[in-house]
């Protein structure tokens, strides 16, 4: 007999008489992670007995999706559908699965189990996992709270899989959208079946394009930079090329303001000032900058920049004279450094624009008070 | 090891379990009974709770607080609070749109806090027994019971002083009780019909998994109604007999006499096919004639007054096989939870409707109990690979525009779940977005449950659609949800709290948890005190008249008097007083009946 344990993978090289050996093997230990289960001197039947009684200790299960039709031999009972699947230790098995969730691969692949799977051996996969990660069952061991985290995410993620695939007409929906993308990929192949070059490039093309929909812009930057070194003058690569430089300039500027944001929740409105006026340098004066400049200069000193304030009101102002939003922002600062002339001015002005504006009313209105 | 106490706090009735270390359950009993009543009676300055709390139902029943599980997050306007206005014998008062409160001598009490008072009550007499205080518990609830009602049972848990590790349905439960020792893999049905709720329940267990596959329920049938079936059929014909111009229910006490004698003919129609009604001097004619009512009531008779309540459970039964597309001969076993389930048309209507003969596997009463303790058994031990996954009953969601109701999260979702979904403003330079969460299945959002409101202010102006905002549900294992809206354009987080479905607010629910002398001095046995206090001053005069000329044990007698003055005038004690009091008078009530006794 020879078995034996490399790091994820396990060798079985038995004969028929040595399997109640293995199973006194087995007994003995805690757990046994699986990657591979190679026989030679067994026919598949034969192995699946094997596991068959290896699962019934609640031992092993696979984890290896080529073994995965060995449980379609099975399916007239739910207890005999083998699936090996390595044991116990949490903290080291969640890695595996929570990487699969974080590269959003789809719901078979995360459950480890082919897309044909009925709902029994889905189910009774969902089972497994569960006795395995679920908050009640994990409870007890006390986890780090870091791996406790990844847990609770692994098995709301698959409680969430199992009620979609559980539901007949959701799962159907489900594998609509994933055959969409395959039967593409599959159309574009057909389509161009001897230029490699262009196949390639438009297979990346519409990767990266599934990725940009998806919100991972990264990924789908890299995947169009591939299709393009296939292809570099696809038409369809270079629309998408432009659209996600667009949008990757749009998050940067949004990442941006964030931080600022920041930078003002904690009073660091210097800071804040330093990086709109570079980024004012870097995109041009656009209004949403200059308004956040005044913002600031506001919080900085609100007198004593007044002078600063006020033009750049008013050059936000000269550019787009019914811009309402800019000229209350302008009135209610001049009402708070009580600029008396200017303020009924603008109010004016305001009224003009938009005759049923509350807040050049309020002030208007105020004014006739004080006269009487 | 920590005890994990197993309640289940119904509606007539509530009863306890706990796991003891070998893995056995045992029962906690209350005033030596299996059962606890779910009743609260308010006398002077104390309070009774439990049996001593049924006795005073007819003699002071405006001031005995019954069937309060009912009240819970009821909309004041539904025809069903209304009709509980006017038939309950204690007041009840509104409080906002969703909530009630109790008004007893003036004071307003909130449903948790009548809660509370049972489950102090358990809380002492099961730390009595297992000698140390017991703070864990696992409460049941019915499936169908809101994310409102299930919080008020949480709160009502934190102002008895128990930490509410679980909140589980109350049928799970009983599957739990059944299947936990079969071991066996089926799909059981659980048919749980209490004193007032009802609920359905399809699980499969499957190598000692128990998933529940669906579940339905009516929170406004239970064995209440069937006994008011019986009340007003007495009331009827009452007015018909004797006096059409007087109106019963516009007298609390005649009433309740009515509906205790319906509940006791209730229980004997379940083993016997006619029973009597007996109600002597029940009031006085405006002729001056006294009436002694006295009314033979048959099995045929009440089954007929019942029969549309139990078909509409059967139909419930239908709808969900219906929809989960299973069919009788998927069900393995049927089993009966709930008191009402005794009554034999119950069964006789399932065993029809389920062709096959319908046999009590377990005590109806107390299976849910069980449950929880075995829940609370699993949540703590290792030894078994036991697992409950639950699900939750009603789907959850938000109006969208045009009032319609948007699902979020579909019935019968395995718990822990969450879902996303991305909402946009339909106008433009909208303000302010309310994200009204619902409960329900309607197609109107207003149909449904309100749960609650996220608002988000202040929207900087954006043409219609392009403001987004992420709503997220999540649901965790106990069921209880919480909600966050993450406005898409600022990374703001909104996050939705939770009230209770009676409307206290954390603050006063914080307050009433740390006001431990209020619950507390009823806790630590003011009850007892108080029937001592009573049994003394019977025997007192009698006392005195054995003692006569014997001027050394009169002077003892005095002091005695004396004594239980200065007790009745104060007018609250702290543990320790109760203790050294209660001890004292056992003494005084046992010397007093020594010379009673001669």
């Amino acid at each position: 007999m020879n078995i034996s344990i490399n790091s994820k993978n396990l060798n079985i090289n038995i004969t028929k008489d040595e399997v109640f050996i293995l199973n006194t093997i087995i007994d003995k230990i805690d757990f046994i992670s699986l990657k591979k289960i190679t026989s030679n001197n067994f026919k598949e039947e034969e192995l699946i007995d094997i596991l068959k009684s290896l699962y019934e200790k609640k031992i092993v299960l696979i984890d290896d999706p080529s073994l995965l039709k060995i449980g379609s031999f099975n399916n007239n009972t739910s207890e005999s559908s083998v699936y090996l699947y390595t044991n116990t230790n949490i903290s080291e098995q969640i890695e595996n699965i929570y990487k699969k969730i974080q590269e959003e691969k789809n719901y078979y692949e995360i459950l480890g189990v082919s897309p044909k799977s009925s709902l029994k051996e889905i189910k009774f996969i969902y089972f497994k996992l569960s006795r395995r990660y679920h908050p009640d069952i994990v409870k007890k061991y006390n986890l780090p709270s870091d791996i406790k985290e990844q847990v609770d995410t692994v098995m709301l993620k698959l409680s969430n899989i199992f009620n979609i695939l559980k539901v007949d007409s959701k799962r159907k929906e489900y594998d609509r959208t994933l055959n969409i993308f395959k039967n593409k990929l599959k159309s574009i192949k057909q389509a161009n079946p001897h230029n490699n070059n262009i196949e390639k490039s438009n297979e990346y093309t519409l990767l990266a394009s599934n990725e940009y929909y998806g919100g991972k812009l990264d990924k789908s930057l890299q995947l169009i930079k591939l299709a393009l070194s296939y292809n570099p003058n696809s038409k369809k690569a270079l629309k998408l090329k432009t659209d996600l430089d667009i949008l990757i300039n749009k998050n940067k500027i949004l990442n941006n303001i964030k931080s600022i944001n920041e930078l003002i929740s904690v009073g660091d409105y210097y800071e804040a000032f330093e990086q709109i006026n570079d980024l004012i340098i870097e995109y041009g004066d656009e209004k949403r900058f200059l308004l956040k400049k005044v913002e600031l200069l506001d919080k900085i000193n609100s007198h004593k920049n007044k002078n600063k304030i006020i033009s750049l009101l008013k050059d936000i102002l000269s550019k787009d004279k019914n811009d309402i939003q800019t000229r209350e922002i302008l009135i209610e600062y001049l009402k708070k450094v009580d600029e008396k002339v200017l303020l009924k001015e603008q109010s004016e002005e305001l009224l003009k624009i938009d005759p049923k504006n509350k807040t050049a009313k309020k002030y208007i209105k105020g004014k006739l008070w004080n006269m009487f | 090891m920590e005890y994990v106490l197993g309640i289940d706090l119904g509606t007539t009735n509530s009863c306890v379990y706990y796991s003891k270390e070998d893995g056995s359950l045992e029962l906690v009993p209350i005033d030596n009974k299996n059962l606890l009543p779910s009743v609260v009676s308010f006398r002077e300055s104390s309070v009774l709770v439990g049996h001593n709390a049924l006795n005073q139902l007819i003699i002071n029943p405006q001031n005995t607080i019954y069937a309060f599980k009912r009240l819970i997050g009821r909309r004041w306007e539904s025809s069903f609070l209304q009709n509980a206005v006017k038939n309950y014998s204690y007041k009840i008062i509104k409080h906002n749109e969703s909530s009630v409160r109790v008004e007893v001598d003036d004071k307003l009490y909130s449903i948790e806090e009548i809660s509370a008072l049972i489950l102090s009550k358990i809380r002492a007499e099961a730390s009595k027994k297992l000698g140390e205080d017991i703070t864990k518990a696992i409460i049941t609830v019915p499936a169908y019971f809101n994310e409102n009602q299930r919080k008020t049972t949480k709160d009502a848990g934190s102002i008895a002083g128990l930490d509410v590790i679980n909140i589980i349905n109350e049928p799970t439960a009983a599957a739990l009780a059944y299947g936990f020792k079969e071991n066996k893999n089926q799909h059981l049905l659980i048919y749980d019909l209490g004193g007032g709720t009802f609920d359905v329940t399809v699980l499969d267990i499957m190598n000692n998994i128990f998933e529940v596959i669906a579940t339905v329920g009516d929170t406004f049938l239970g064995g209440e109604d069937f006994t008011n079936k019986i009340v007003t059929w007495i009331e009827q014909d009452i007015i018909e007999k004797y006096d059409n111009s007087f109106n019963l229910q516009n007298d609390p006490i005649i009433h309740q006499r009515i509906k205790s004698a319906a509940e006791i003919l209730k229980k004997d129609l379940s083993k016997r096919s006619s029973g009597t009604i007996e109600l002597p001097f029940l009031f006085i004619t405006k002729d001056k004639k006294t009436i002694n009512y006295s009314q033979e009531i048959t099995l045929e008779l009440f089954n007929e007054l019942v029969e549309p309540l139990v078909d509409k459970t059967i139909d419930l039964i239908e709808q969900m096989l219906d929809y989960t597309n299973l069919y009788i001969e998927n069900i393995d076993k049927v089993i009966l939870v709930g008191g009402q389930t005794r009554s034999r048309i119950v069964v006789e209507k399932l065993e029809n409707f389920f062709r096959r003969k319908i046999s009590k596997s377990i005590n109806p009463d107390e299976a849910v109990a069980i449950g929880a303790a075995i829940k609370g058994r699993l949540l703590f031990n290792n030894e078994n690979d036991s697992l409950l996954l639950d699900v939750i009953s009603q789907s959850m969601g938000i109006m969208v525009s045009g009032g319609f109701y948007e699902k979020i999260i579909d019935r019968d979702s395995v718990i822990p779940c969450s879902a996303v979904k991305t909402f946009t403003t339909i106008k433009d330079n909208q303000k302010q977005v309310d994200i009204n969460i619902f409960q329900g299945e309607y197609l109107s959002a207003t149909e449904n449950t309100y749960l609650g409101t996220i608002k988000i202010k202040d929207i900087p102006p954006m043409a219609q659609g392009e403001f987004k905002v992420d709503i997220t549900f999540l649901v965790d294992t106990e069921g209880i949800l919480t909600v966050k809206a993450i406005d898409l354009n600022s990374d703001k987080t909104y996050e939705l709290v939770l009230e209770g479905a009676s409307g206290l607010t954390a603050e006063e629910l914080k307050k009433l948890s740390e006001n431990k002398n209020l619950i507390n001095g009823y806790e630590t046995g003011k009850e007892d005190l108080y029937m001592l206090l009573t049994s003394i001053k019977k025997l007192i005069p009698l006392s005195q008249k054995r003692l006569k000329g014997d001027k050394d044990n009169l002077l003892k007698l005095n002091n005695y008097k004396k004594y239980i003055a200065l007790i009745e005038t104060q007018k609250s004690f702290n543990q320790d007083e109760v203790l050294s009091f209660t001890e004292n008078l056992t003494a005084i009530e046992a010397a007093l009946k020594d010379i009673v006794n001669g």
